[in-house]
């Protein structure tokens, strides 16, 4: 499959007072995809989305958008984006339609049937007409993606999309993003902390750390990569005899002891061999079992890594 | 308001005894305005002429026999309404004020800003907001005391305006001198409006723009007129330079300036108001 990068983003530098809040970001990111900021609060996730959709001038670099440049074909390059910057703000002394309109009337060729099929899609058909004031933060956020929908962008820019919402909020967005990327071709940014909502909703996560971006990945290699963590629980007096079994029958794994467990990181193969092992030796062995690390354990890892280098 | 001020005035009408022959009025006057001549040595040119002008204008009414108008009526009370722009520049620089600030309150700049509009263009609609606003303001009032002047006070009166024009005495039809009265004084209202509107888009206070602006609505003509007893410069400062009245009653704040000196000082000022906020605008980081 061929896939259409529909922003670029290259060298892109910001510098506020001398500092540089964001270092030389370089990326790509196509159509059909939803690719996910990741990163620490302060690691320059929303300032990069300010860049991407004009609020923030570039200290260095350039962005294009459909191969528009945002700082100098800034018209051009907007209209393909869609984008609900942080909190979705609208005039809470008129009604969801009337903010839909609003924006409507601000570009071009956006139809009242256009405007009825986006507020259908989020499902507000029944509370549109009310003052937004009255509406809860979900029905917010909702109205916020059908003002960021109404002229059918190639990109859809989500700034925390899911803060604040209730779990049952948080999957329907989840599902709207999914749809949009999968059946419209869209590309969807998002930006979070939460590193197990991006895995639930992203194709590849980006992962941004003190301005820089310090990975890239696809959700799916990611979860898979690397060994996984075993833990053996047999009788304490005789756990200290069980460690040095294993440290001198395999080179390769490094026991460690706390308690009567033993935990080690190693190949799923290599388990059933392990066990016989330990009984042959007349071990009693209590339980065994895959200590699956979780996905913060493993986004911490990286970004701690990445630190030290 | 504007009812409430025609109720009044109707009112004190009512109180008022008959007047003295307006030609005794006129003619003594006169005679006050030639002592003043006279006695005043202290006054400037432009005082002088102006003084000179109002004798003119009396001896042509004696000559030509026109009347002055002593009891209200409808274009009287239109003139005596246009009191009521500083009310309407309240108003307006209140909009002024809000518009742009409001924006970054309620967060709702950031969504303004990601249409495929230039900022220029949302700035400069905003401020053709204020300026419709300002003028439907200053229409509804005219209008209305129109309207209001007519059913109360009636549609009988002088029906042109004297004034005193190079030297001779002319008269203007009441309707066109009305609206110039009320656009001059509009003039001050546009101009603080369009510096509220700066402060509201380069600093994104509302308090601050509104603050400021009403201040110098009330203060600045009193401050000016301070300075302008002692220095010369205060006619460059923009409150000499709005009340365009002056040259017509023959008061400039300081002597020697002009109309056409005074246009251009309030159009540098516009310039540089409107300069300012585009260029803040245009440039700046939106966050928060």
């Amino acid at each position: 499959m061929i896939m259409t990068t529909v922003i670029q983003l290259e060298n892109v530098t910001k510098t506020i007072k001398g500092r540089k809040i964001i270092d030389s970001l370089t990326f790509n990111i196509h159509e059909g995809e939803v690719f996910g900021f990741l990163g620490p609060n302060g690691a320059g996730k929303t300032t990069t989305i300010r860049m991407m959709v004009g609020l923030m001038k570039l200290s260095e670099g350039d962005i294009f958008i459909s191969g528009h440049s945002i700082q100098s074909e800034f018209e051009k390059a907007i209209q393909h984006i869609g984008a609900i910057v942080e909190n979705p703000e609208m005039y809470k002394f008129l009604s969801g339609y009337d903010n839909l309109k609003q924006f409507a009337r601000m570009q071009k060729g956006i139809s009242s049937n256009r405007m009825d099929e986006v507020v259908k899609l989020v499902g507000l058909e029944e509370r549109i007409h009310d003052k937004v004031k009255t509406y809860s933060l979900g029905m917010r956020q909702r109205l916020g993606i059908a003002q960021s929908l109404l002229h059918r962008p190639k990109v859809l820019i989500l700034d925390e999309p899911t803060n604040g919402l209730d779990p049952a909020g948080i999957k329907e967005i989840r599902q709207y993003i999914r749809n949009l990327a999968e059946k419209e071709g869209m590309a969807v940014i998002v930006s979070s902390h939460l590193l197990s909502e991006m895995e639930m909703m992203c194709d590849r996560i980006g992962i941004l750390q003190k301005g820089k971006l310090i990975d890239v990945q696809s959700v799916r290699g990611w979860m898979n990569e690397g060994m996984d963590t075993y833990s053996i629980e047999v009788d304490d007096v005789e756990a200290e005899a069980a460690l040095n079994y294993i440290k001198a029958a395999f080179s390769d794994i490094k026991p460690a002891r706390t308690a009567s467990c033993l935990t080690f990181e190693a190949e799923k193969e290599d388990i059933p061999a392990i066990i016989h092992f330990l009984t042959g030796k007349g071990l009693a062995i209590y339980e065994v079992k895959k200590v699956s690390k979780s996905l913060e354990e493993r986004f911490l890892d990286i970004t701690e890594k990445r630190e030290v280098i | 308001m504007v009812s409430a001020f025609a109720a009044f005035t109707k009112y004190e009408e009512n109180k008022q005894s008959e007047q003295p022959d307006w030609k005794q009025v006129v003619q003594a006057e006169n005679a006050v305005y030639a002592q003043q001549l006279n006695d005043q040595r202290e006054m400037t040119a432009d005082q002088r002429a102006h003084i000179e002008g109002q004798i003119e204008i009396n001896e042509y009414r004696l000559t030509e026999n026109v009347p002055v108008q002593t009891s209200e009526y409808m274009w009287s009370f239109v003139e005596n309404a246009s009191d009521f722009l500083q009310v309407a520049g309240l108003f307006m620089i209140v909009v002024a004020g809000g518009i742009m600030a409001n924006e970054y309150t309620w967060g709702t700049i950031k969504l303004l800003l990601i249409r495929p509009i230039s900022r220029s263009k949302i700035l400069l609609s905003k401020y053709v907001a204020v300026v419709l606003f300002g003028l439907f303001l200053v229409s509804m009032l005219f209008l209305f005391s129109v309207i209001i002047g007519a059913a109360l006070f009636g549609l009988s009166g002088q029906s042109a305006h004297l004034a005193y024009v190079n030297g001779q005495v002319v008269e203007q039809n009441m309707l066109f001198y009305l609206v110039k009265l009320y656009a001059m004084k509009s003039v001050e209202v546009l101009i603080l409006a369009t510096m509220a509107f700066m402060i509201s888009a380069v600093f994104r206070s509302s308090s601050l723009a509104i603050g400021i602006s009403l201040f110098l609505l009330f203060m600045g003509p009193n401050v000016t007129y301070i300075l302008s007893m002692r220095y010369e410069w205060a006619k460059y400062l923009l409150f000499a330079n709005t009340n365009l009245l002056q040259y017509e009653t023959g008061t400039a704040v300081v002597e020697g300036m002009t109309m056409s000196f005074s246009l251009i000082m309030l159009l540098i000022y516009f310039l540089v108001f409107q300069l300012f906020a585009f260029t803040v605008f245009a440039k700046r980081d939106v966050a928060g």
